[in-house]
């Protein structure tokens, strides 16, 4: 078959023959059988092709369809989600660990109000603890940390659950006090970053309300 | 742009954006996704048999889209045929009740579907019937190297002349002359000739 056929018959199927040489191509292909297939046969390749496109126009949709979404969208749902999460995190109950004093001296003997004092203390911690009777806690703390016979440890370790006891029965103002005087000192509290937003979030939201 | 004109675009709007091909092509496909995946789901939905079956409704549902924008290339359907909402779920259905007639025991088919089959639109159950076929031309057709389907694509799809395709494809550095051009459309054009005429009954 000569070029100039072959690009008669491509150009017809891919509908880009004039049209005045449309009508004349028409004629041989009716009067000409073996022309007549050569176009079908070319009708089918091009049906493929054209299938294949759309195969893959429609394959590229549905993944971007279902691709996960990074659009501006994403991003402030993401962000928001963030944010929701922290803000949660920063009003959950402050978490604390009562530290073991060894008032008790382990063998070591002291005196009864010692004693009294660091069963004072045990209990307090409790109470804190079981979230029971905070009034009472809180009033023996208040006791143990204006007490001078206290060691500065002790006393620095009752400010430490008073802040915790004031935010849980909602007194911000008392919560702040104390905290600022306590968390400049060496009190051996682990007090991370974290930990001191959480109590000035908590602080904030409890003046504020 | 077409499709940009509205969140809700019309019937009209989204066979236009399919006949314009590329980033408007695209654009048209995600929109008909979006505009009617929902009463399709249901609809198909709504005709099956509580059966777990391999294929999903989505799949179903992204078949009917590609027989669609195959017909509306073709030009075989016109949206005076029929709304773009009906004729989909024309296809749906077509596709549905054949995948599941070929997935249910031969009781079944006999007891539930055929009825269903036999009512189905013969429009749509030609295209379906050939559908193997084309799978495996479709194969063929992906399985030429990437010069041959772009000189085809070219030539065939988007119906540019010879001269047109030489020019682009020699300004972009894939061959380096008009003749080297014109050789290699003819010998990719004979070989797919050659793979799908032998498997074509």
């Amino acid at each position: 078959m000569d070029d100039i056929l072959q690009n008669q018959i491509e150009d017809y199927v891919a509908g880009i023959m004039p049209e005045k040489t449309k009508l004349e191509f028409e004629k041989l292909i009716r009067n000409d059988l073996n022309l007549h297939q050569q176009v079908e046969d070319l009708r089918l390749v091009q049906e493929a092709f054209l299938r294949a496109h759309v195969r893959t126009s429609v394959a590229n949709a549905r993944t971007h369809i279902h691709k996960p979404k990074r659009g501006l969208s994403y991003i402030l749902g993401t962000v928001s989600t963030a944010a929701a999460i922290v803000v949660f995190l920063l009003s959950t109950t402050v978490t604390f660990s009562p530290k073991k004093f060894n008032y008790r001296g382990d063998g070591v003997s002291v005196s009864t109000e010692t004693q009294v004092r660091a069963n004072d203390y045990q209990k307090a911690t409790q109470l804190l603890e079981n979230e029971q009777n905070l009034p009472e806690a809180i009033k023996i703390l208040e006791r143990l940390k204006a007490d001078e016979n206290v060691s500065k440890n002790f006393r620095n370790e009752s400010k430490w659950l008073l802040v915790v006891a004031y935010l849980q029965v909602g007194e911000a103002t008392k919560a702040e006090k104390t905290f600022d005087e306590v968390k400049w000192e060496d009190t051996g509290r682990p007090f991370s970053k974290w930990e001191i937003t959480k109590i000035h979030w908590q602080i904030f939201w409890g003046k504020t309300f | 742009m077409i499709l940009g004109l509205s969140k809700h675009p019309s019937d009209e709007s989204i066979v236009e954006g399919i006949l314009a091909g590329g980033r408007k092509e695209h654009e048209a496909l995600v929109a008909l996704y979006k505009k009617f995946h929902v009463s399709l789901e249901r609809f198909i939905i709504h005709r099956s048999t509580g059966r777990d079956y391999a294929k999903q409704p989505e799949d179903i549902i992204w078949e009917a889209i590609e027989a669609f924008v195959v017909n509306v290339k073709k030009g075989s359907f016109t949206l005076k045929d029929a709304t773009l909402e009906t004729y989909l779920k024309s296809i749906c259905k077509n596709l549905w009740f054949r995948y599941i007639s070929q997935e249910a025991s031969r009781e079944e088919r006999q007891n539930k579907y055929m009825a269903e089959w036999d009512k189905l639109e013969d429009d749509v159950s030609d295209m379906l019937i050939e559908k193997e076929n084309w799978e495996n031309y479709i194969n063929l057709v992906n399985k030429l190297g990437k010069n041959c389907k772009q000189i085809l694509d070219m030539r065939l799809i988007e119906g540019l002349s010879m001269q047109e395709i030489s020019q682009k494809l020699i300004a972009n550095g894939t061959f380096e002359n008009d003749q080297t051009v014109r050789n290699a459309k003819s010998k990719c054009l004979k070989k797919i000739m050659e793979l799908i005429t032998s498997n074509h009954q």
